[in-house]
């Protein structure tokens, strides 16, 4: 059951259904979460052409360039980087090559080389997630601040940590997916196999 | 030196099972810094103040000013005053797709652009006049490959960046090549084309009415064709840094794309602005891995013994550059631009700077090189988008792109290493480097 048909539930049925409800909190969240990064993707991104085109405007127009607005832009740039990153695992959107899908045809092989690959991303995310976390609580602890604009530091590396629980999580999220998928079609080989038989 | 050749392999095998290449060079740094005993929690925090360098500001911006042009509805405009100069004669709507990927690409920067925007149009538009379904393709995936060559390109940036070059001055070495490799590509669609009798060509009209036809289509195209001029012109003119001229792009790309072509409205330059990120984080994370990665092949001294195994191959410059060669153009078959870009800029870069080869030179080179690759399988995104897009198997184009490549783009290559004025001549004239 999807959100739409569990929306047009009448209440008391979808009380009804404690597995439903959760669902529909976990897409509404979900559906949350992607306004929110749609809507920091779009503020960073823009934010920092506006931010370089005003620095351009006060160095060579008004004669007066303010360091601090090179360090806002090196912020939200990051940001810029890591958020991407972070959605272009949601989208599985990452650059990649290979050549699997060329030479190999069975399905079931396909769906187990993606579920490997998955849990190779993961456990990279994983690593340099925990290592990123690491100096990101470093930076905090020490209380550094940025030079011009005396902005503490951590808003910068926090991109970082934020950017691999991102990475992290849809990795996970992916895993199981492409395990499932493998399961499935495994289970679906089986069948065909044994009706064969029969 | 064993163990690095060792995880290249887990690499290039993590790479042919489609993993994503930031996660297998991620994953190779790893095994790399593991095994060789180095210390592992540091990697993160170079690969972010290298990622988070004043420099990288240029990508982002690059790649929304690029989409936003490419969304804006240029695509259309580009092509009519193409077409209006030269597609009233046989053969001369392949050569309107090659020169019009040539200027999206000084617009968008980008291969994929350039396949999603002009492939779209152009590879039906070919096949309705009689054009060979293969032919067109391949011609749309060659062609696509300008945009690298051609500036503002965003792996030009990348190289220059990695290898600590100027971007101005990596922009200007491939501006040659990349327009006599338009010619060469419009030459072999001529050629290639000469005996086909199915192509239908628009009946020929009088000089003046031509000549009207250019300046209507030239009007409507004016201020596309304007952005390459401001972004060129802002960073050789001296008025602003290849960042600064980004972000000019960006506020001149909106008000066009929006008000003036109308081919975005507020709202979907929201999209369009996610597109950017998407894509831009998308390339920091192969930055970033890359970065790790070269970190810990510099500690192991890596570079070092592969340019020292390189120089003993043969005294002989010419020799280690077609070597070199070769290595780019399996390192562009297997990985993508970006990738490659990094990768020859920390493992060649030393061993051309030793061998006395100018760096500019070199980064005309790797563009070219690159160029190849990513039409060259095993792994050639933009065949196979440009594949895609005609919804054509490969077997179908793979014999004119073939064919294109060797007639055309390699020529390119051994022209761009062996004669270095075609790359550095610009530079020298516009920002006279030594």
């Amino acid at each position: 059951m999807n959100l739409k048909e569990l929306e047009s539930c009448s209440p008391l049925q979808q009380a009804s259904t404690p597995a439903n409800v959760i669902i529909i909190l976990l897409q509404k969240l979900e559906f949350i979460l992607d306004c929110c990064l749609r809507g920091a993707m779009i503020f960073t991104g823009l934010g920092l052409a506006i931010l370089m085109f005003t620095q351009v405007i006060m160095r060579y127009v008004l004669r007066s360039p303010f360091a601090g607005i090179e360090e806002a832009a090196i912020l939200l740039a990051v940001w810029v980087s890591f958020l991407g990153m972070g959605y272009a695992t949601k989208q599985r959107a990452h650059i990649h090559g290979g050549i699997v899908s060329l030479i190999v045809s069975d399905p079931f092989k396909i769906a187990a080389l993606r579920f490997i690959v998955s849990v190779i991303c993961f456990a990279s995310a994983c690593v340099f997630g925990f290592f990123a976390a690491k100096y990101g609580l470093f930076v905090i602890e020490s209380e550094r601040i940025s030079l011009y604009l005396q902005w503490p530091k951590w808003l910068w590396t926090g991109s970082m940590v934020f950017g691999f629980l991102m990475m992290a999580g849809y990795f996970l999220l992916q895993t199981v997916k492409d395990l499932r998928e493998t399961i499935a079609i495994k289970n679906h080989h089986l069948i065909a196999k044994r009706t064969n038989v029969l | 030196m064993m163990i690095f050749l060792l995880c290249m392999l887990v690499i290039v095998v993590l790479l042919l099972i489609e993993t994503p290449v930031a996660f297998a060079f991620g994953f190779g740094a790893l095994l790399f810094a593991f095994t060789t005993g180095n210390d592992i929690s540091y990697l993160a925090t170079h690969g972010f103040n290298l990622a988070s360098g004043f420099a990288l500001l240029a990508l982002p911006l690059f790649i929304l000013a690029g989409i936003l042009m490419a969304e804006g509805g240029i695509s259309e405009r580009l092509l009519d005053f193409v077409n209006s100069i030269v597609g009233r004669v046989k053969g001369g709507l392949g050569a309107v797709t090659v020169v019009t990927c040539a200027l999206f690409g000084a617009i968008s920067g980008s291969s994929s652009a350039s396949i999603a925007a002009i492939g779209q149009i152009m590879i039906p538009r070919m096949k309705k006049e009689g054009y060979p379904e293969g032919h067109a393709t391949a011609l749309v995936a060659c062609s696509s490959v300008l945009a690298l060559l051609i500036p503002p390109s965003i792996p030009m940036i990348i190289f220059s960046i990695t290898g600590g070059l100027s971007v101005g001055a990596a922009f200007l070495s491939t501006i040659i090549p990349g327009i006599l490799l338009t010619i060469i590509y419009c030459g072999l669609n001529f050629w290639f084309l000469r005996k086909n009798t199915n192509i239908t060509v628009e009946p020929a009209i009088p000089f003046t009415q031509a000549v009207r036809g250019i300046v209507h289509s030239g009007n409507k195209a004016f201020f596309a064709l304007l952005l390459p001029i401001i972004i060129l012109g802002a960073i050789y003119s001296g008025i602003a840094t290849p960042t600064e001229a980004a972000a000019i792009a960006v506020i001149y790309a909106i008000p066009v794309s929006v008000m003036i072509y109308k081919g975005m409205t507020f709202k979907t330059l929201g999209s369009a602005t996610v597109r950017a990120v998407i894509m831009t984080g998308s390339i920091m994370a192969v930055l970033f891995f890359l970065f790790i990665m070269s970190r810990t092949m510099i500690l192991e001294q890596v570079p070092k013994q592969l340019a020292e195994a390189l120089l003993t191959m043969s005294e002989h410059k010419l020799v280690i550059l077609l070597v070199i060669n070769l290595l780019l153009l399996l390192i562009g078959m297997i990985v993508d631009d970006i990738s490659g870009g990094v990768l020859a800029a920390i493992i060649f870069l030393p061993v051309v700077q030793e061998l006395g080869i100018h760096p500019i030179h070199f980064a005309a080179i790797v563009g070219v090189n690159l160029g190849l690759g990513n039409v060259s399988p095993p792994c050639a995104p933009m065949l196979y988008m440009a594949g895609g897009v005609a919804n054509l198997p490969l077997n179908k184009y793979i014999v004119p792109t073939v064919k294109l490549l060797f007639f055309g783009h390699l020529p390119m290559v051994l022209l761009v290493t062996f004669v270095p004025e075609l790359a550095l001549y610009l530079p020298r004239l516009l920002m006279g480097i030594e």
